[in-house]
């Protein structure tokens, strides 16, 4: 592709048959490390503040650290107080409850980007209306769903307005619901960057394997599952991917301006809980061995559901 | 195959197509009302924030859903007086902007070096990149915090600063160095035969060439940077330098009574947001799309 500057400088200079001279041996020499200087900020960086911290977790995780003193080692007692934590145990669980909504959170977006692609009318202004909840930060969603989902807010008026009033509910103080209102807050939140994903790639999409599918005869749900779902399963993997690590480590802003993890501890998340450890009970060893556990989990989950999907597609 | 079947066999079943006809337009009509639906109730939030905002508690009470009918600025003021709205997004801004440039400059840096030169270690780099990328934030809070802690910089603004582009970076190289693979080798070329340094080749040919992509990368980078909320909350815990969105979490409670105060508050953080969406939708939605389909 590219050719590098020591390259360039052993192919150009061929007139130059006294060899080189000092200077185009000085350039030579600092060629060589162009790319290495280009790096370094970057570099730097990174290993400070984002490599480094990545080995330190695990590290932080094997001691006992309240965020003043020096940690003490501690050995494994944090994971095993960990495994007969109530509330991480809890909190895991509605992560996992969380992750198990996957399909609905691939299969909304895919299914409103199939619709749009088909161009319905007013299908542009359509997907910038489905992007605009994305560029809002999870607080202010939350702070709004807070007023909207009050017993005597503007939820709960429509519903009676339009003799629906069976249906209004605390919808923040009910253990049962809180949890679905809060994922499907979530996933209101974000299917619109699916949509976009999902638009895009049914752009590259190959036309002509659609076309000859339709011309032995196909049928639109046919050629959708046999034609196009195997052409974006790339797309829907990368989605998926993102997915699994956000509901895992996304719910946080959201939990804590819409229901602080109540009622009772029915919505409290994992990273919520990590927090809370950290920064509420001064338990920041405790904290950190939470998010080697979590990294752990997201690893497993994410290996997990990319399997899942190319094990169908080996069975179609 | 439906119409050769309708064509050959007669009018029973070019019935069957019209119905069929009817069924598919049925079927469109109810996908559209499900998708009007749902950007109904995405762009709701914009109506109820503005109207709560514009209009008096006890008018809100009377019908929060519905059209205000006592109209009033007071909550503008208010939630310039009393939250500091102002000081609150120019706290914000302190932060976000140093660090968008810091990432930008830093993201060009690399994705050039790692796009356009050949060194050993080059695909190691880029794979790192991308582990990087997939790494969430909130998992690796305590380390940060605690790097940040040693090194003086708990409070201050400088330290999430160097957070927030640490954080950033991995996922803007990589963004960059998808736009920039589309500048032809041959143009460096030239520009090294012409005598620029690669600094200059840089700043002169391949700038100019990814200019949409650099503006894709900062109006991504300034949307995450304001909304993001947990490392704010953690960094700058002192009243005097807490960023908009802490701010806005922690006066909600304080307003619980005044729902417009806290509408007007909303609003007022989300306006940079709203203009980058209106402005340059097309900019953001193709960084957020790249990843995916390349």
């Amino acid at each position: 592709m590219s050719s590098s500057p020591e390259t360039h400088a052993l192919g150009g200079p061929a007139l130059d048959r006294r060899g080189p001279t000092a200077r185009i041996r000085l350039r030579r020499a600092v060629g060589r490390f162009t790319p290495w200087l280009l790096l370094a900020p970057a570099a730097a960086l990174l290993v400070w503040l984002l490599a480094y911290p990545l080995g330190d977790a695990v590290h932080l995780s094997f001691t006992n650290w309240d965020g003043f003193s020096a940690p003490k080692s501690i050995g494994l007692d944090n994971f095993t107080e960990l495994a007969h934590d109530k509330h991480f145990k809890e909190a895991l669980l509605h992560n996992l409850i969380i992750v198990a909504s996957l399909p609905i959170w691939i299969a909304i977006p895919y299914f409103i980007a199939w619709g749009l692609h088909t161009k319905v009318w007013g299908w542009r202004f359509f997907r910038f209306a489905f992007f605009l909840p994305a560029v809002f930060s999870p607080v202010v969603i939350g702070v709004y769903y807070g007023m909207v989902l009050k017993p005597d807010g503007p939820l709960n008026g429509l519903l009676r307005a339009i003799g629906l009033g069976g249906l209004a509910h605390e919808w923040l103080n009910q253990p049962g619901l809180t949890l679905g209102v809060v994922i499907a807050i979530i996933i209101w939140s974000t299917f619109g960057v699916g949509v976009l994903i999902f638009l895009s790639a049914l752009a590259n999409l190959d036309e002509e394997l659609v076309e000859a599918a339709h011309v032995d005869g196909a049928s639109r749900w046919q050629i959708q599952r046999h034609v196009v779902f195997w052409q974006l399963l790339p797309v829907i993997e990368f989605w998926a991917i993102i997915i699994v690590i956000a509901s895992f480590t996304a719910f946080f802003p959201l939990i804590y301006t819409l229901t602080q993890g109540g009622p009772g501890f029915s919505t409290y998340t994992a990273d919520y809980d990590l927090y809370q450890e950290a920064f509420a009970g001064g338990n920041m060893g405790y904290a950190s061995a939470i998010g080697v556990v979590l990294l752990i989990v997201i690893g497993l989950v994410a290996g997990l559901t990319v399997a899942l999907l190319r094990w169908r597609r080996r069975l179609a | 195959m439906s119409t050769d079947a309708a064509r050959l066999a007669g009018p029973r079943f070019r019935q069957a197509g019209k119905a069929r006809r009817i069924g598919r337009l049925g079927g469109a009509l109810a996908l559209w009302l499900i998708l009007a639906t749902i950007a109904l109730s995405t762009l709701y939030p914009l109506f109820f924030l503005v109207a709560t905002a514009l209009r008096t508690t006890q008018d809100y009470r009377l019908s929060p859903a519905g059209i205000p009918h006592e109209l009033t600025l007071d909550n503008i003021h208010l939630a310039f007086s009393e939250v500091e709205i102002g000081k609150l997004a120019l706290n914000s801004l302190m932060v976000v902007v140093p660090a968008v440039i810091i990432v930008t400059v830093f993201a060009c840096l690399a994705a050039y070096a790692l796009v356009h030169f050949r060194f050993p270690l080059r695909r190691s780099a880029l794979v790192v990149v991308v582990a990087l990328m997939a790494l969430p934030p909130a998992v690796v809070l305590i380390p940060i915090f605690k790097v940040v802690l040693e090194a003086g910089l708990l409070n201050n603004r400088l330290g999430l600063i160097l957070v927030y582009s640490a954080l950033n970076l991995p996922f803007s190289i990589f963004l960059m160095a998808s736009f920039m693979r589309s500048v032809p080798d041959e143009l460096l070329n030239a520009a090294r035969i012409d005598g620029a340094g690669p600094l200059r080749t840089l700043w002169s040919v391949v700038i100019p060439l990814v200019r949409p992509g650099l503006l894709t990368l900062v109006t991504l980078n300034f949307l995450f940077m304001w909304n993001e909320f947990l490392y704010a909350l953690v960094i700058l815990q002192k009243e005097t330098n807490r960023t908009i969105m802490v701010g806005i979490a922690q006066f909600q409670s304080h307003w619980e009574k005044n729902l417009g105060v806290v509408s007007a508050g909303l609003l007022l953080s989300m306006i940079p947001p709203l203009l980058i969406f209106l402005f340059f939708q097309r900019d953001l939605a193709r960084g957020l799309t790249s990843g995916a389909v390349k």
